[in-house]
């Protein structure tokens, strides 16, 4: 076991350290209304026009350069991401491929045909079909590539005076020919011909004369480094591993009846904790607030409580199956925000106006958010508990019992933060507008959750629901939070139009949805008609 | 028999408050399916402020209370529901002061005004008349067209003059401005409330041009465009104000005529007379002013395209027949219609409130992240009686005479520099209500644990 975590600890921080050459991962950049590593920047530009952060196996922050250097050779590359079937159609391109060359776009007599309907719509500010979305951000990536090859959009150094950096095209000297130099040795580091040290030497003289300019500005760019070793380490993808290993030891410990494997299961969990806290620390500590300010982040923040309420939930109880669902909540959530940056945006942003007061944002989104956390760990654990159910009641009897227990104290935690998170959010609102409630969806939504669990912990006190309609409930109930949660944004949000439903996954969301729902029918009636034959 | 106490008990069963719970959970979920089809005030019409919402919540406060006094008398495990039941009592009574007492409503001030009114979102339907100078009230009624079925019932105001019937109401609907020549028979062409004239111009060089209308609202009265530092005129005399200024006058039927003025010059630097299709030269930056329509009498007319849901370009409409002839009313717009001795102002427009003291919008400064166009901050400095200057700023609001006022928004010019601060302001009786049962809740979720433990 102690080789195994050494092994790991080389594995991980062996990552982190900076390779030659890699200077210019560490560049601070002016972009989107903060300062980021030039790293963070060509991996959000190359996600925006690829749809990927790498680029047939190289790196954003090398493609990016070489889209400055030399736009002419990316003409005939594909390059840009294009998914959405109608506007393939409208270009009269195949859509077999998933990447197309600029030549085939934007060179084409149609695009400017597109580009001008696409503007006649946004004049008249109606909401944007998935076509018209499709051709915004094709409008958009091809703004971005047009944009970074001309050097306009990589602002590098801070202004003597104002706030806004200046671009690479506006760069004077001497940080012009700093810059050439860099793009020399790039260049040259590219091609083999020389080693990395020296467009480390150049980058370091850019960012020596670049703070030169204006120091006090400057200071912001103290992060950069730790946001470089953040991006590079990528904490979240090692927290859901551990949490897959411990689900993994979890199952085998059932299977082969060794009770010993559960200390494995609490060591994986918990090193896939921390982990994930430090991820999420090292967010606070980037973007200066607390991190639950978009999807991406309810998203973490939400796996994050899941597994920590398991984990007390479980020290208690000691039932295995509630430490096992929060793993599962843990790499579920985990995964998904990882795999989906369409939907689940990972950059920083800047907060909007209103939210910049952490101290209510931390006092109402988070306690609501984290309800969502313990009302996941109940639907995980429904789910288990179902198995068991389609297994037979009556072999699992104890099982069943100690799982209803856990999905009450779950959906209690949950009651408990997302009542007063509400609560919360109504005092905020009527201290920033003066209204305690406005009938927004989202916090309409947040209310129907609260409510939703309240008619199950009354009904629990009926005969209404026992140990089944418990796990149902559970099972069901998620998909209030799933609609509070998700739904506001991408199924409301869209209009509830039918061309809205093909936006931001609905439809693997609603797989999701309609699967746990057969699954709680067919069990329910199962279990009904062994009840009969018992009887 | 069945006695009270028996009631009370079925009241208070648990069975009956799930299936309230639920049904008030239903309820609101369709407020915000129509909310996300339509918009907020149709879900508040159609649902929120509905007979629907109201039974349940009825129910809710009635198995609420029921419960209460069914367990009574209370003992110490009870605290956590008596609490909670109480908070949530105490927050539905705060919500019913609010609306029937409260004030919720909206004020814009430009930049260096005084605004002494609020204007809140309930529409009324309001029609002036003028006998020769005398302005008279003649009509006042709130009104709330997606509730009533104009259709089916319209409102009707009878005049000396005639019948106004509303009989019709669309939502959401995009208006067009149209200025058409008076027609020979108006009888406002006799009336003392002359028309105005009105001029469709373009002002162009090689890069840059405009095509705009200008309306008088009356004849003599002054109508202006601005163009940054140049201004163009319909009427009025020169101001020196540090713009450069073109000044049309209506001298007949088929003319008019014009002076240039320079910035900051009191005699014209030239002037002559313009047709419809003329055009003359402004002797300045190469632009050419050019007289696209010239109506001496002009009449204004909405044209209106339906939709069936709102955009940000939408606005409610709603048709008046006046003999025998339809208008459009685009909501907070005022209608004139003539008659041989009287003029009528119809309007449909959002009650306005007088505050009895005024705001001054001294300065609205609006702070972007740095290098870009995202606002980080926006904030009034106001001035205010007795107390002098203040900032209004996003989450920190200003207390005067019981009043709240918040930053709300903002307005911008053409050009992004804002010209003008939208505040919210409130007054809300229900508020240490809302307060109250808000801490009886937390307190109920606290015992609750509390309890459990032992």
């Amino acid at each position: 076991m102690k080789k195994l975590i050494l092994l790991l600890a080389i594995m991980l921080t062996g990552q982190a350290f900076a390779k030659e050459g890699e200077g210019l991962r560490y560049l601070p950049v002016q972009d989107g209304g903060r300062i980021k590593p030039y790293d963070t920047f060509a991996r959000e530009m190359l996600q925006l026009v690829h749809g990927k952060t790498t680029y047939q196996g190289r790196e954003a922050f090398e493609i990016i350069f070489t889209w400055m250097l030399a736009p002419q050779d990316w003409q005939d590359r594909d390059l840009f991401e294009v998914r959405n079937k109608e506007v393939l159609k409208q270009l009269k391109l195949n859509d077999e491929k998933r990447w197309y060359t600029a030549k085939e776009i934007f060179d084409n007599e149609t695009f400017q045909l597109l580009r001008s309907e696409l503007r006649t719509k946004q004049e008249a500010k109606e909401k944007l079909t998935p076509y018209l979305q499709a051709l915004q951000r094709l409008e958009n990536q091809f703004g971005v590539f047009q944009e970074l090859a001309a050097g306009r959009l990589l602002r590098v150094a801070p202004p003597k005076k104002d706030s806004t950096w200046v671009s690479v095209v506006d760069l004077q000297e001497p940080l012009r020919s700093a810059f050439l130099d860099m793009t020399k040795s790039f260049i040259a580091h590219i091609g083999a011909s020389s080693g990395g040290a020296d467009l480390d030497l150049s980058v370091q003289k850019f960012k020596d004369l670049a703070r030169a300019e204006n120091p006090s500005l400057y200071e912001a760019t103290s992060k950069v480094d730790a946001e470089v070793a953040y991006n590079i380490f990528h904490p979240f993808r090692w927290a859901y591993l551990f949490y897959l290993v411990s689900a993994v030891i979890m199952l085998i410990s059932w299977i082969s009846r060794k009770d010993f494997l559960i200390k494995g299961v609490w060591l994986f969990t918990v090193i896939g904790f921390c982990l994930h806290v430090y991820g999420f620390s090292v967010r606070i500590y980037l973007a200066g607030r607390p991190p639950v300010s978009n999807m991406y982040e309810t998203v973490v923040w939400v796996a994050f409580g899941a597994v920590l309420f398991s984990m007390i939930l479980e020290s208690i109880y000691k039932y295995r199956f509630i430490i096992f669902a929060g793993t599962l909540v843990g790499l579920f959530a985990l995964v998904i925000a990882d795999s989906a940056p369409a939907v689940l945006d990972p950059s920083l942003q800047p907060l909007e106006a209103v939210l910049r007061s952490n101290y209510w944002l931390i006092i109402h989104v988070m306690p609501i958010t984290i309800s969502y956390a313990a009302f996941f760990l109940a639907f995980v654990l429904g789910d288990i508990g179902l198995i068991y159910y389609f297994k037979g009641e009556e072999k699992y009897r104890s099982q069943l019992k100690a799982i209803v227990l856990a999905i009450y104290r779950a959906i209690q935690i949950g009651v408990v933060f997302i009542a007063p998170g509400i609560v919360l959010g109504g005092l905020w609102a009527d201290v920033s507008w003066g209204r305690f409630w406005g009938w927004d969806p989202k916090e309409t939504w947040a209310l129907i959750v609260l409510l939703g669990y309240m008619a199950v912990l009354h009904g629990r006190m009926t005969t209404w629901i026992r140990d089944f309609g418990m796990i149902a409930s559970a099972v069901i109930g998620f998909n209030l939070v799933i609609m509070a949660w998700y739904g506001v944004n991408f199924i409301l949000g869209a209009g509830l139009h039918s061309y809205g439903w093909s936006a931001g996954g609905v439809e693997y969301v609603a797989v999701f949805v309609v699967v746990h729902l057969l699954a709680v029918l067919y069990v329910g009636i199962l279990n009904k008609n062994r009840g009969k034959k018992l009887s | 028999m069945i006695s009270a106490k028996k009631i009370i008990h079925g009241l208070a069963s648990l069975k009956l408050a799930v299936v309230v719970i639920l049904y008030i959970c239903i309820v609101i979920g369709v407020g915000t399916v129509v909310e996300s089809r339509l918009d907020a005030v149709a879900a508040k019409a159609y649902v929120y402020d509905s007979i629907w919402m109201y039974l349940g919540l009825g129910a809710l406060s009635l198995s609420l209370i029921s419960v209460m006094v069914d367990r009574w008398p209370w003992k110490k495990r009870h605290t956590s529901f008596v609490l909670a039941h109480i908070g949530i009592i105490t927050l539905l009574i705060g919500s019913v002061l609010t609306m029937k007492y409260g004030l919720d409503g909206s004020m814009m001030i430009g930049t260096g005004e005084t605004q002494r009114s609020v204007s809140v979102p309930k529409p009324q339907i309001l029609i002036y008349a003028s006998f020769g100078d005398r302005l008279s009230k003649v009509f006042e009624m709130p009104v709330n067209f997606f509730k009533t079925d104009l259709k089916k019932q319209p409102l009707i105001f009878n005049s000396d003059a005639g019948e106004f019937r509303f009989s019709e109401f669309k939502p959401y609907v995009i208006p067009e401005r149209k200025i058409i020549p008076a027609d020979e028979s108006n009888p406002a062409l006799k009336s003392s409330l002359n028309l105005g004239a009105g001029v469709r111009f373009q002002i162009s060089n090689g890069q840059f041009q405009q095509i705009d209308w200008m309306v008088q609202r009356k004849a003599g009265l002054g109508a202006q465009q601005d163009f940054g530092p140049l201004r163009v005129r319909l009427g009025g005399s020169h101001v020196e104000d540090g713009h450069n200024e073109v000044i049309l006058t209506p001298i007949s039927k088929d003319e008019m005529s014009y002076q240039i003025y320079s910035k900051d010059q009191k005699e014209a630097r030239s002037h002559g007379r313009v047709k419809e299709g003329d055009g003359f030269d402004l002797g300045w930056m190469g632009l050419k002013l050019k007289v696209l329509r010239y109506h001496f009498k002009a009449q204004e007319k909405w044209e209106i395209q339906d939709r069936e849901s709102p955009t940000p370009l939408t606005v409610s409409a709603v048709k008046l027949t006046f003999k025998g002839e339809d208008h459009w009313i685009i909501l907070n717009d005022t209608l004139r219609i003539f008659t041989e001795t009287t003029a009528y102002f119809v309007s449909y427009v959002h009650q306005s409130i007088d505050l009895g003291f005024g705001l001054t919008l001294k300065e609205f400064i609006k702070e972007n992240y740095a290098g870009t166009q995202k606002a980080m901050e926006y904030k009034s400095s106001v001035d205010v009686p007795d107390l002098g200057l203040r900032e209004i700023k996003m989450n920190e609001p200003l207390e005067y005479k019981g009043l709240t006022f918040y930053q709300a928004s903002f307005q911008e010019d053409n050009f992004g520099k804002p010209i003008a601060t939208i505040l919210t302001v409130n007054y809300d009786p229900g508020r240490p209500f809302k307060y109250f049962g808000s801490l009886m809740m937390f307190f109920g979720i606290v015992f609750l644990f509390y309890y459990r433990k032992r």
